[in-house]
């Protein structure tokens, strides 16, 4: 079989004990990443975006639950693999961008002593060979004086250093798939440019790929190349970012980019707010929400299905909304 | 005249014994009535101290703040407190600013009970409706906790609040960057409304561009503690001329696939703020300077009549630095 | 480094001020508590003469700011006066209890440090599980039940069922002759003279003791570190340390990094509250420690112990703050720079 680096989500289902029920966070969520891909999964808080990106990686904590669906990546299964088996393709295989740089590193141990560990989980090096490794992988972050970050401390370094710093750590494998939860949200603009171009250029150099979280449709916009709409816990359309950008077909992605203030338009926001998602509901969850909404996205949900070349939405009423809406926008 | 005028507004920090941090420095600008002031800056630029300031919740070391006519330094704190009715605030987080276990009632009846104390209790509960009206909540949550409602409805209660007494300038401190994009849109849409239909005045605090753009009429732009360009809003926004707002521009990502502006960085990170300049605070980051950047003091300048900037490489009526030497 | 040490000789400058406040505050304390020393050490029906002899003798008829500063300079010759009752001198006999006092107090957090250490990060790891509710419940029961409680139910058990450990009576066996006296302190003389017998007898008679102490502190060191486990499990530090694929054992080691300042500061407050939380376990063993013998003075109203007490403990309590300070300074490197 040829080892191709492909991540496949199918019919994922998270949810979350709370005490006022189970929460469902993820509900059937499906899509595929191939080598070279830079996919954006984007929506609002309690869209189920972030707990998507954990159960990929295994890292959905209690209270928070896996209840189905299958993740394969390169050919194998990773639901199936167990803390260990996971343990030696993550890091390794599959690299993790957190979002804020001073949660994920630890501020007590030195950011060498860091290194090293995260070095020796995969191979083995001894502490001259390791520190090598990190030195080469610091510059390749564009980070100039090396020496001086691995000999420091987290607290030492500036934001933008900081997640140069986890980038470094998170590639020093060189894993074929990158997740990255909102890598920039926590860090100063004029540093984000930066950052997004040093991962999107890790990406392009090798023909790796790369799942990227955020809520942000300029981060989308300008760095991916695929977009997955989420809303309540579904996936409602995916595209390549010019499709879903340029002719939205589901109303709910329609609303989110109509929301973004443009140079001399009027904004729009949404009233409303998401469905209970404990006791969700049985039809479409955007429906009470949605302009469009008629009796049968009240009564049955529409599925994920393909509307054109590479695209997919789940709307009942996406079939011809998109000459018109393109009609609209020109 | 205009209605808020900041003149030469110093205020330093000292943490500790440890070195000064200048967090506002020598800031002037000023708001006509029923127009919106932007300061735009990233996290530590001090546009939030400025905000402070206006609101008389911190004492500047020098400067003066006009209000109305009046010195709003000068004044005593009882004074200064009465002067409050007209000069309210919405802030970033919505449920930190409300009391969790105060009813929305209470929360939105408070400043009226302060301010107000001949009003009957049947009068105020009138007000407190028609303000939660304003900003379309209605009566039916009168008996709530703000931990019952959502991020949007609990930012609508904060604007409720702001507006009970009337006021006449509103300081909006990134009143909408806690909130989701959707919610967003439709707290920036009702602040625009509220504006035109009390010729409201805001003083608006934000980090994002593209809200700055539909939202304000004059900006400025601030980087360790002091202005570097000032201006309408579109001119700034469309033709920056201080090499640091030309990054910060730069740097906001547009949201139309295809039409990605060249990037324009700054090397390197923010200095430390204890950090001193005798010259120009964007040495060492900034892709155009000059040896003199370093020693000579950038006061700001007058581009135009309505548009002035800090740096030595702009002049009266000539275009800015990166515009005849960008780099290819 | 150097900073480190700049930080430890500045905290250690404030220990002399600090004990200048713990003597005023101790002298203070029971001047303003009713009653006559005087009475006290000739009894109720003396006549007056006699009790203004001893009030002279005391120095309780000089004007009370006189008092006050005759006490503070004897405190800093390390002179705490003598005991009205037996009349021997305070600072001699802390000098030959406290370390008996130590014997215990030293091993049973050292053992509790150990204990709850584990106990509490099992009991954070797998909260969820089995692990967690039997950790969960052992250290509720454990902070149930009193030290003394335990001393009673280990003696009842160990000692006198299945006559494991020496009958509690003391330090040494009934018949085993002390050391030569050299320094007063039975266990420093016993080394001193090479008596391992003597040594040993003491060991055997500490184990119980230690272990109704350990184990009450060690449950509080398990709920803090269970608590900071748990928190530290769910942090974005360790999540980021498992999406590299570290091994979990290091995962768990990154955790309790985070939980090493509260299982410090712990120390040194359990230290603190066993100075004069021994007392009890003491009386219960007879073991000839500083607690039982405060105790004993406080129930007789001896000015002179209570405040001796007071002042010794207290300084080695801000000594243990101090090196507990510098030692999380030493440790952390975002307080070391």
């Amino acid at each position: 079989m040829k080892a191709s680096g492909e991540l496949k989500v199918e019919d994922l289902r998270v949810s979350f004990q709370t005490a006022q029920g189970t929460v469902r966070a993820v509900n059937g969520v499906g899509f595929v990443v191939k080598p070279g891909d830079v996919l954006g999964v984007v929506g609002e808080s309690g869209c189920g975006k972030s707990a998507t990106l954990r159960a990929i990686a295994g890292l959905t904590q209690p209270p928070g639950h896996i209840d189905g669906g299958r993740v394969e990546f390169d050919g194998r299964e990773l639901t199936g693999l167990g803390r260990g088996g996971l343990r030696r393709i993550l890091g390794n295989e599959i690299g993790f961008i957190s979002q804020s740089p001073f949660g994920a590193l630890n501020p007590i141990l030195s950011i060498e002593r860091q290194f090293r560990n995260v070095i020796k989980a995969h191979r083995r090096a001894s502490a001259r060979e390791c520190r090598e490794i990190a030195l080469k992988a610091l510059r390749d972050v564009g980070i100039a004086g090396p020496e001086r970050v691995l000999d420091g401390y987290a607290h030492q370094l500036s934001g933008g250093m900081a997640q140069r710093v986890v980038i470094a750590m998170a590639t020093v494998h060189n894993p074929q798939l990158i997740l990255a939860d909102e890598p920039t949200t926590a860090l100063d603009v004029t540093v984000q440019r930066q950052i997004l171009d040093l991962i999107t250029g890790l990406i392009a150099e090798s023909n790796r790929s790369m799942l990227i979280v955020t809520h942000d449709l300029g981060v989308v916009a300008q760095y991916c190349t695929r977009v997955l709409v989420m809303y309540a816990g579904q996936a409602v359309e995916e595209g390549t970012v010019d499709q879903v950008f340029r002719t939205p077909q589901h109303p709910y992605t329609q609303a989110l980019l109509a929301a973004v203030p443009k140079v001399g338009g009027e904004i729009r926001g949404l009233q409303g707010g998401l469905p209970d998602l404990i006791n969700y509901p049985s039809g479409c969850p955007y429906a009470d929400r949605c302009p469009k909404a008629t009796e049968v996205c009240v009564e049955t949900r529409p599925p994920m299905v393909r509307a054109g070349q590479g695209r997919r939405t789940a709307c009942h009423h996406a079939a011809g909304e998109v000459a018109g809406y393109a009609a609209a926008r020109s | 005249m205009p209605l808020l005028e900041v003149e030469n507004v110093v205020k330093t920090f000292r943490r500790g014994g440890g070195p000064a941090v200048r967090a506002v420095d020598d800031v002037s600008f000023s708001i006509e009535a029923g127009q919106t002031m932007t300061l735009i800056g990233e996290s530590g630029s001090g546009k939030s101290t400025v905000a402070r300031i206006v609101l008389g919740l911190e004492r500047p070391d020098s400067g003066r703040v006009v209000f109305d006519g009046q010195d709003l330094t000068a004044m005593s704190p009882r004074d200064l407190r009465a002067k409050r009715s007209t000069l309210t605030a919405v802030f970033q987080e919505p449920y930190e600013s409300l009391n969790p276990r105060m009813k929305v009632e209470s929360i939105v009846g408070e400043p009226l009970k302060l301010f107000d104390r001949t009003l009957s209790k049947a009068a105020r509960r009138d007000r407190v409706v028609a303000s939660l009206e304003e900003v379309g909540l209605g009566a039916g949550i009168l008996r709530r906790y703000p931990g019952d409602l959502s991020g949007g409805q609990q930012q609508r209660l904060g604007i409720a609040r702001a507006l009970i007494l009337s006021p006449r300038l509103i300081v909006l401190d990134e009143p909408t960057s806690s909130l989701d994009l959707t919610v967003r849109a439709t707290i920036l849409t009702l602040l625009k409304e509220l504006q035109l239909r009390h010729s409201l005045t805001y003083l608006f605090i934000s980090h994002d561009i593209a809200t700055v753009r539909y939202f304000s009429t004059n900006t400025g732009v601030m980087y360790l503690g002091r202005f570097v360009e000032r201006g309408p809003t579109e001119e700034i926004i469309d033709d920056p001329r201080h090499p640091y707002s030309v990054a910060l521009l730069s740097s906001t990502l547009s949201t139309d696939p295809g039409e990605m502006k060249p990037a324009r960085p700054l090397t390197g990170d923010a200095p430390s703020p204890t950090t001193r300049f005798p010259g120009c605070p964007l040495v060492g980051r900034c892709p155009v300077q000059v040896d003199e950047c370093a020693t000579r003091p950038v006061p700001m300048t007058s581009i135009t009549p309505t548009r002035s900037a800090a740096c030595i490489r702009v002049r009266p009526g000539t275009a800015g630095p990166e515009r005849n030497e960008a780099p290819s | 480094m150097r900073s480190t040490l700049t930080y430890a000789l500045k905290r250690l400058l404030l220990v002399p001020f600090m004990l200048f406040l713990i003597a005023t505050l101790s002298f203070l304390l029971l001047a303003l508590i009713p009653g006559d020393p005087a009475v006290l050490i000739v009894g109720e029906f003396a006549d007056q003469e006699t009790l203004a002899r001893v009030r002279a003798d005391l120095g309780l008829d000089r004007p009370f700011w006189e008092q006050y500063l005759t006490y503070l300079a004897a405190v800093a010759q390390a002179d705490l006066g003598q005991s009205y009752l037996t009349g021997t001198p305070v600072m001699e006999e802390i000098g030959q209890r406290l370390p008996n006092s130590l014997v215990i107090i030293i091993p049973s957090l050292l053992m509790a440090v150990v204990v709850g250490t584990v106990v509490g990060t099992a009991g954070g790891y797998f909260r969820r599980g089995p692990v967690g509710k039997v950790t969960s419940v052992l250290i509720s029961a454990a902070q149930g039940v009193p030290p003394f409680f335990l001393a009673i139910v280990l003696i009842y058990l160990l000692v006198f069922t299945i006559r494991m450990f020496p009958v509690p009576t003391g330090m040494l066996y009934s018949s085993m002759r002390p050391p030569p006296e050299v320094t007063g302190v039975v266990p420093l003389d016993a080394l001193l003279a090479g008596q391992w017998s003597v040594l040993g007898a003491i060991t055997a008679h500490a184990i119980l003791p230690v272990i109704a102490t350990g184990l009450f502190l060690a449950s509080y060191f398990a709920k803090t570190v269970r608590t900071s486990v748990t928190q530290a499990m769910a942090t974005p530090q360790v999540e980021f340390a498992r999406a590299c694929g570290l091994p979990e054992r290091q995962v768990v080691r990154y955790a309790l990094l985070t939980a090493r300042t509260s299982v410090l500061t712990y120390t040194a407050v359990l230290f603190g509250v066993m100075l004069s939380a021994t007392a009890v376990v003491e009386v219960v063993f007879s073991w000839p420690g500083i607690g039982a013998w405060a105790l004993d003075g406080v129930l007789k109203g001896d000015l002179p112990i209570i405040q001796g007490f007071i002042v010794v403990t207290g300084g080695l309590v801000i000594i243990a703050y101090v090196v507990l300070d510098v030692l999380v300074a030493a440790l952390d490197p975002r307080i070391r720079h």
